[in-house]
């Protein structure tokens, strides 16, 4: 069964970018450019694996992440963050994210990051 | 032999009995009834009474003898035949005619009564022993006894007989009257009653002495006479043994010696005193005799000539003592004093131990009883800790006086005088020293009075001296004579008794000082004022750092408050901490003074500040004030940390385009043949991507550091492995140098990997770029004890000198080669930062045309 991969970036090129890429290998992907419900989405799409930008709107990339690992129907879900910021690293340790992937990214290494964390 | 029975004719006595009367040699007769009648008598009794038997047997006893009835003899015998009892009379006196002489003589008599059945006396036998040449010896003896007694008695001195165990048997009756005992008291315990207490121990061992070695015992005692008081006495006693009589006696006697005693003793005395005061003085007394030879010295004397024992010295001359320096002065006293004269000198001399003193001497002649001069006293004291002393205050005196003389201080000592009301009205100038005159201008002061010298001076001056010179109490001051155009700095204290008002006066002129005091108050008004006119808020604190002037604009800025609450008020509580570790730290080192922060204004507005405040030094070099200013940066400030923001989000904006391009390049170069022309372009573009990637985040790095917010992550890693590895990369990437890499540190290091990657990176990049012309890099780690340094040299273009210096700042380029190689500048900046929170150095080496060297160091930490 393919697995479910939730994209947030409000960059539509990303986005569209992050689709292309992963269609190709397998995985059922969907994008959203904001963020106003994520539990929601989640009941929504059930993703095994979520990408989530830092700079989301409406409530932001890290607010998000926290929701998500604060709830138990929704903790054991791998979440990335994602983003240009230089500061992602501890940002990821702060809300307590299962990692990041930095913008620009590299090819290959976003696809073996993903391919190993997804559930 | 023949037994006269006569009328006796008694059964009692058989034949044998009366042979052994007869026989006896005891003269025995026996005499029987009332009249006496004579009845036996044995030989030795006839030739006794020199009859014979015929004129006395059966003859009453007294027609025998009629002379006997007038003696004791008749009533014994009566007394035995009445009464019956037996009588006995040793030496009893009898006295017979003998050829018609009456012959005396001495009988032991014993009368025995003779009785018969009936227990009646009848007869009496009398036993009657001549001992009359005994007692006639008795009676000589006890004659010449009286006749010794007599002339003993006769005698001043006591006298007295002891046996041969010196059991006393006789005292002349002179013991007895000196004493006032009683005659009948126990002869041996005599003795004890009457020698005094303290004589008793001497006397008792002479005595037992002479009577073991019977020698001839010789002892003076303090007897006791009957008054009670003692007197001297001589007592001797000798041992004789009369060989005729077998007798032996010790024959003592005692005389009075008193007065003989009292004045030896006197004499005695009087020698102890003059030995005493002699051996008591503390000085070294000599006798010396006409020839100068030494005789006596006190025990003192020898401790201070150090001698440990007078005999060797006796009869050494004097004169040997002083050395020859000496002599002759010696020999002249000596000769002085025994013509009579008293001689006093002070010399040196050695004592028996070398030490060198200095003695005070006295010679005196000493005349004896004729009044001659045979020896002198020579009393030397010992006045080297005197000489000394002196000298050595001689020694201080000359030393105070050059003090005074060569110090730069100006010294007097003056003289108050005052009015008949105690009043002090002017002083006297006594002493002064060389100075004096430069210190006050004023010449030839001596001995005359500061109103004659300076009619105008202030009364303050003599005020102030009159005080110390009346209460004894030193005074320090500083004030101006405005008289003679001076100011001074005085010391002025009493010297000598308090009654004669001297004061001395150490005082300098310190003009001078006090001009550029002045001046000095004079420039800080000057400062006060100009500060007042700027804009910026002004602030001068005392060495310290606590604040002592703060200008107008302060109150104009935050209002109001106590100088030194101004910081702590109106400073952002996030700044503090900073601008206190500055503050310190400027303090501490004297180097100037930069703090950043936000100051609140009236408004409660916290605007950005900077404090720049900067040492005042004095000719010594001395931090005395600190100076600063300080300026409202805050729309500086604000404008930079926009640009900040504006870099920060621009970056990441770009980053994200960039992202799209890169994710692209890289699926499009997945798809194409490695030998299609398009796979390089695809390549180069993505090299493109790569760089512009850097750029971007260079710029972001550069802003962060700005504000110390660049994240640094520390790990223990391989420092080996990252430099070649780093090395093997920028190798990879270029085509025109080869990277010579040199030394190891064999070492794990503990830092940013990812940063001191960057570091290497930028220097190799550099070194690449800036020696187009070249074709090599070398890169040199060396390892030091605490640290490792990593140099990194390029044979390019070099830089000037002027640049050395700056080339780590932001944004900064070589304007040289500003044209030819293009930059942001910021790369030797971040790799600066990054060295710097490593706690490493940096610098770089160049020589314009010649190439260049950075260095780093990292140090190790543990």
């Amino acid at each position: 069964m393919k697995k479910n991969i939730l994209i947030y970036d409000d960059d539509a090129e990303i986005l569209f970018l992050c689709k292309t890429i992963l269609s190709k290998y397998d995985f059922n992907v969907e994008t959203l450019s904001r963020c106003d419900d994520v539990l929601s989405d989640i009941i929504k799409y059930n993703p095994n694996f979520i990408l989530m930008d830092l700079w989301i709107p409406e409530m932001g990339g890290e607010k998000a992440v926290k929701l998500i690992k604060e709830n138990d129907a929704t903790k054991h879900i791998s979440v990335f963050l994602f983003s240009a910021n230089a500061d992602i690293q501890e940002i990821c340790k702060k809300v307590n994210a299962n990692g990041y992937i930095e913008k620009p990214f590299d090819l290959k290494a976003f696809v073996n990051v993903i391919e190993s964390h997804v559930q | 032999m023949t037994i006269s029975a006569g009328s006796f004719n008694n059964p009692d006595f058989n034949n044998f009995q009366q042979e052994i009367i007869h026989q006896t040699p005891i003269p025995i007769f026996v005499v029987e009834g009332a009249e006496f009648i004579i009845t036996l008598s044995n030989e030795k009794n006839l030739e006794k009474w020199q009859r014979t038997h015929e004129e006395v047997l059966g003859k009453p006893l007294f027609d025998v003898f009629p002379e006997g009835k007038t003696q004791p003899f008749v009533g014994f015998l009566s007394e035995v035949y009445h009464k019956g009892i037996s009588i006995k009379r040793n030496e009893e006196k009898a006295e017979f005619y003998h050829n018609g002489v009456l012959d005396t003589a001495w009988f032991d008599i014993q009368y025995q009564p003779i009785k018969n059945e009936k227990g009646e006396v009848h007869a009496i036998m009398a036993i009657s022993v001549d001992v009359t040449s005994q007692v006639l010896a008795r009676q000589k003896a006890e004659e010449r006894e009286k006749e010794f007694r007599q002339m003993t008695d006769a005698i001043p001195h006591f006298v007295w007989v002891a046996d041969s165990e010196g059991k006393v048997i006789f005292y002349n009756k002179r013991i007895y009257e000196y004493s006032g005992l009683d005659k009948n008291i126990d002869k041996d315990s005599l003795w004890n009653n009457i020698i005094h207490p303290e004589d008793v121990e001497e006397t008792t061992k002479s005595w037992q002495d002479a009577l073991i070695n019977k020698t001839l015992y010789s002892v003076q005692h303090r007897l006791k006479a009957k008054d009670g008081q003692y007197r001297w006495f001589l007592s001797r006693a000798f041992f004789e043994e009369d060989t005729e009589n077998k007798t032996a006696h010790w024959f003592g006697s005692a005389t009075d010696i008193d007065e003989q005693k009292q004045i030896e003793l006197t004499i005695i005395q009087e020698k102890e005193f003059s030995r005493s005061v002699f051996e008591s003085s503390p000085d070294c007394l000599k006798v010396i005799d006409a020839n100068g030879r030494i005789q006596h010295m006190n025990f003192n004397g020898q401790c201070l000539m150090e001698i440990d024992n007078f005999n060797e010295f006796k009869n050494k001359q004097w004169s040997d003592f002083w050395g020859n320096e000496n002599h002759i002065l010696i020999e002249n006293s000596i000769q002085k004093a025994l013509s009579g004269e008293t001689v006093q000198f002070k010399a040196q001399a050695q004592t028996a131990k070398g030490t060198l003193k200095w003695w005070d001497v006295m010679i005196s002649p000493v005349n004896n009883i004729q009044g001659e001069i045979r020896e002198i006293i020579a009393t030397s004291r010992d006045i080297t800790e005197e000489k000394i002393s002196e000298d050595t205050l001689k020694e201080s005196e000359e030393k105070y006086r050059s003090l005074f003389e060569t110090m730069d201080q100006g010294f007097c000592i003056v003289e108050v005088i005052f009015d008949a009301d105690q009043q002090p009205v002017d002083y006297r100038f006594l002493e002064y020293n060389l100075v004096f005159e430069n210190h006050t201008g004023l010449t030839n002061v001596m001995g005359r009075t500061v109103l004659e010298i300076i009619p105008n001076i202030e009364k303050f001056w003599i005020e102030t001296y009159g005080n110390v010179a009346l209460t004894g109490k030193s005074i320090r001051l500083i004030n101006e004579s405005k008289a003679i155009n001076r100011w001074f700095e005085v010391y002025a204290f009493n010297v000598g008794d308090a009654q004669n008002n001297r004061v001395a006066i150490l005082f300098t002129d310190i003009s001078e000082n006090k001009k550029s005091e002045q001046a000095l108050k004079a420039s800080e008004e000057k400062f006060r004022i100009l500060t007042e006119t700027i804009p910026q808020m002004a602030w001068m604190s005392d060495e310290k750092g606590n604040p002592e002037y703060l200008s107008s604009q302060w109150e104009k800025y935050a209002g109001l408050m106590p100088m030194n609450e101004y910081w702590g008020s109106i400073c952002h509580p996030d700044d503090i901490e900073n601008s206190m570790i500055n503050w310190n730290k400027s303090i501490a080192t004297c180097e100037k003074l930069i703090i950043e922060a936000r100051l609140k204004n009236q408004e409660n507005e916290y605007r950005w500040h900077v404090s720049v405040g900067v040492p005042l030094r004095n000719d010594q070099g001395e931090v005395m004030k600190w100076i600063g200013s300080v300026t409202d940066i805050h729309d500086q400030k604000m404008k930079e940390q926009q640009k900040d923001e504006f870099i920060s989000i621009a970056s990441h904006e770009m980053k994200t385009p960039l992202t799209s391009a890169k994710a692209y390049l890289q699926l499009m170069e997945m798809t194409l043949d490695e030998n299609h022309d398009a796979y390089l372009y695809t390549q180069k573009a993505n090299h493109a991507v790569g760089r512009l990637h850097n750029l971007i985040t260079e710029l972001l790095d550069a802003s962060k550091i700005q504000h110390g917010k660049l994240n640094y992550t520390h790990a223990t890693f391989d420092f080996d492995a990252m430099m070649a590895e780093t090395i093997e990369n920028i190798q990879y990437s270029s085509t025109t140098h080869t990277i010579i890499k040199q030394g190891n540190i064999k070492k794990k290091f503990l830092g940013d990997k990812d940063r001191l990657q960057q570091v290497v990176i930028n220097l190799l990049t550099n070194a690449v770029k800036y020696s187009p012309e070249a074709n090599q890099v070398e890169v040199r780690i060396q390892e030091e004890n605490s640290h490792l340094q990593v140099s990194v040299t390029d044979k390019g273009v070099g830089m000037p000198e002027k640049h050395l210096k700056r080339i780590f700042e932001r944004y900064y380029r070589v304007e040289e080669h500003a044209i030819q190689f293009q930059g942001l500048g910021i790369g030797l900046y971040i790799s600066y930062d990054i060295v710097m929170r490593h706690g490493g150095k940096m610098w770089v080496e160049s020589i314009l045309g010649e190439g260049s060297t950075f260095h780093f160091t990292l140090p190790y930490v543990n």
